[in-house]
């Protein structure tokens, strides 16, 4: 099994060289100013924003769709809610209760835009960035939370650390499964009471090895000398490049005429 | 039982991105009550193939005889259970598995899965105990405050109460020390001779493979290379060379000290106590031959 969730791929274009504190703060702006569109003009440059983007990252399209898979359900519903229940404009299509509205269609159409960039910019955030270069940049991004007890470098580390073991789990879990059914435990069928029992002999094994994987792991980190982020260097150190000021320049462009162009 | 291999295809994650072929057209037979060890570098389809023999997994294309059963790519899950019943899988740190309060509860989860009345579990699970040299007393204890080594005998045990017909062994030994290796592979050794239990075990231990094996199956990239006596694998000494693997130890010395002494033995030898015995018998043949 696989997850499409933080899955990066590697690859060597302009945007995954970029740094990963621009990247975090455009998708975080871009995310807000999205809401900002209102009329085709506004919506056609966050498609434009959008499609630039994945053609640059030269993340092939498949990557994207996968992503948008498992929400693409979601926008979909969407869709058709606000294609069905907004009366307004002209009528297009009406049988009994049913109708479609020139306004219904168009809102539709714009809400789903909406959902899709905010999904696609996020993905492209994870398919060009190492989750250990996210936690770096976020890590770096909120140190000034530090000022008010915000434990900034420990929420960084839960973050690559939960991130680094989801695949050790997965596998884990794959095995443990396996091990069961071996001894007669049917995952697969019976009444809901039976698998929900059945769940049991998966759990308690994998929470045991979870703990177990925790101890061992601050045992060695400790060992090497770790005292939380005390004196500690980086030896991935962030660089910020003319590139990351561009894509901030972008964000500002597309900020300013998305202000000035809306209705 | 017998275990019968034709044409095994597996693909793991077929028509994904992810698409990798884990086995290609495998052909073996496994004799009923023989004891076959399968070898193979890591990543060359070891485990994936001794996992078709319980129904863990279902082969992609071909099919597999256990008994009386096929199982193909269209076997229903349902009619699966039945077949891991007669086949015990032992997995690479079994120890993983427990999960009850008690050891007599874990050993008896087995029995109880497929319909076996308590009170025989109990009796079975007793009885497994035995098999593994742990004691009685042992039974009302979480397994999670056993030692290592007795945490890996109680999940032995847990399969064995299932009173397979087959056993499937993945690593057994993996991470014990040297007593405790010694003990697990007596155990698994007598349970063949006595039980006349027909065994399987992965290892990457040319000498277990060697010493108890009647038949040894070696693998690489998905394809099954070789199945035959183990004096016949390990003389193959070039193939097994180029697949990563490595003699048996008895095996490698007397290659050494062949080349020290100006001697070629021939014949397979894979026990230290036999190859003792090679040298000693070609000094004694040297010394009768000075005299003569």
């Amino acid at each position: 099994m696989k997850l499409i969730i933080g899955q990066f791929v590697p690859g060597d274009s302009i945007i995954h060289r970029m740094d990963p504190r621009a990247k975090l703060i455009t998708v975080f702006i871009f995310v807000f100013i999205v809401f900002l569109a209102n009329n085709p003009w506004t919506y056609g440059f966050l498609l434009a924003f959008t499609v630039l983007g994945i053609l640059v990252s030269k993340v092939p399209f498949s990557f994207i769709y996968r992503g948008l898979k498992p929400v693409l359900f979601i926008i979909i519903f969407t869709f058709i809610l606000n294609a069905l229940f907004t009366r307004q404009g002209d009528v297009l299509i009406s049988a009994g209760w049913f109708q479609l509205t020139t306004a219904g269609l168009k809102q539709a159409i714009f809400i789903s835009i909406r959902l899709l960039a905010i999904i696609v910019v996020t993905t492209l955030l994870t398919l060009t960035t190492s989750p250990i270069a996210i936690t770096d940049g976020l890590e770096t991004l909120l140190k000034p939370l530090k000022k008010w007890r915000f434990p900034v470098h420990e929420f960084a580390l839960m973050m690559s650390i939960a991130l680094r073991f989801i695949p050790t789990l997965m596998e884990e879990t794959e095995k443990i499964m396996k091990a069961q059914m071996a001894r007669g435990v049917d995952f697969s069928s019976g009444s809901l009471v039976k698998r929900g029992k059945a769940i049991i002999p998966l759990l308690v094994p994998l929470f045991v090895g979870a703990f177990k994987r925790a101890e061992d792991l601050a045992m060695a980190m400790e060992a090497r000398g770790y005292r939380g982020d005390v004196g500690r260097t980086k030896f991935r150190l962030l660089k910020w490049h003319g590139r990351d000021t561009g894509l901030l320049s972008v964000l500002a462009v597309l900020t300013a005429a998305l202000i000035l162009m809306r209705g | 039982m017998e275990i019968k291999i034709n044409h095994l295809t597996h693909i793991y994650q077929p028509n994904t991105p992810f698409e990798s072929l884990a086995l290609s057209d495998v052909n073996a037979v496994i004799p009923s009550g023989a004891f076959v060890s399968i070898i193979g570098h890591t990543g060359s389809g070891k485990s994936t193939l001794v996992q078709h023999f319980n129904g863990l997994l279902k082969p992609t294309e071909g099919e597999i005889h256990v008994g009386d059963m096929i199982i193909s790519s269209s076997t229903k899950n349902k009619d699966l259970k039945a077949l891991r019943k007669k086949i015990g899988m032992v997995f690479q740190y079994p120890e993983h598995q427990l999960f009850e309060e008690t050891v007599e509860k874990d050993i008896c989860f087995g029995p109880l899965n497929f319909d076996v009345p308590l009170e025989e579990a109990k009796r079975r699970a007793r009885e497994a105990l035995e098999l593994v040299h742990l004691p009685e007393s042992i039974l009302d204890r979480s397994p999670f405050e056993l030692s290592g080594g007795q945490m890996r005998r109680v999940a032995i045990a847990g399969v064995l109460a299932l009173e397979p017909e087959a056993i499937i062994l993945d690593e057994p030994t993996a991470g014990l020390d040297p007593k405790g290796r010694r003990d697990i592979l007596d155990l698994f050794t007598r349970l063949h001779k006595e039980k006349g239990m027909t065994t399987i075990m992965v290892t990457h231990n040319m000498d277990d493979a060697a010493l108890l094996s009647d038949q040894v199956i070696v693998m690489d990239h998905g394809r099954c290379l070789m199945q035959d006596r183990p004096e016949i694998v390990f003389s193959e000494e070039k193939t097994l060379t180029s697949l990563g693997l490595d003699l048996p130890r008895a095996m490698r010395f007397l290659r050494k000290a062949g080349q020290k002494l100006g001697q070629q033995w021939e014949e397979p030898v894979f026990s230290t106590e036999k190859a003792a015995e090679t040298i000693a018998r070609s000094f004694v043949r040297k010394k009768g031959g000075d005299r003569s």
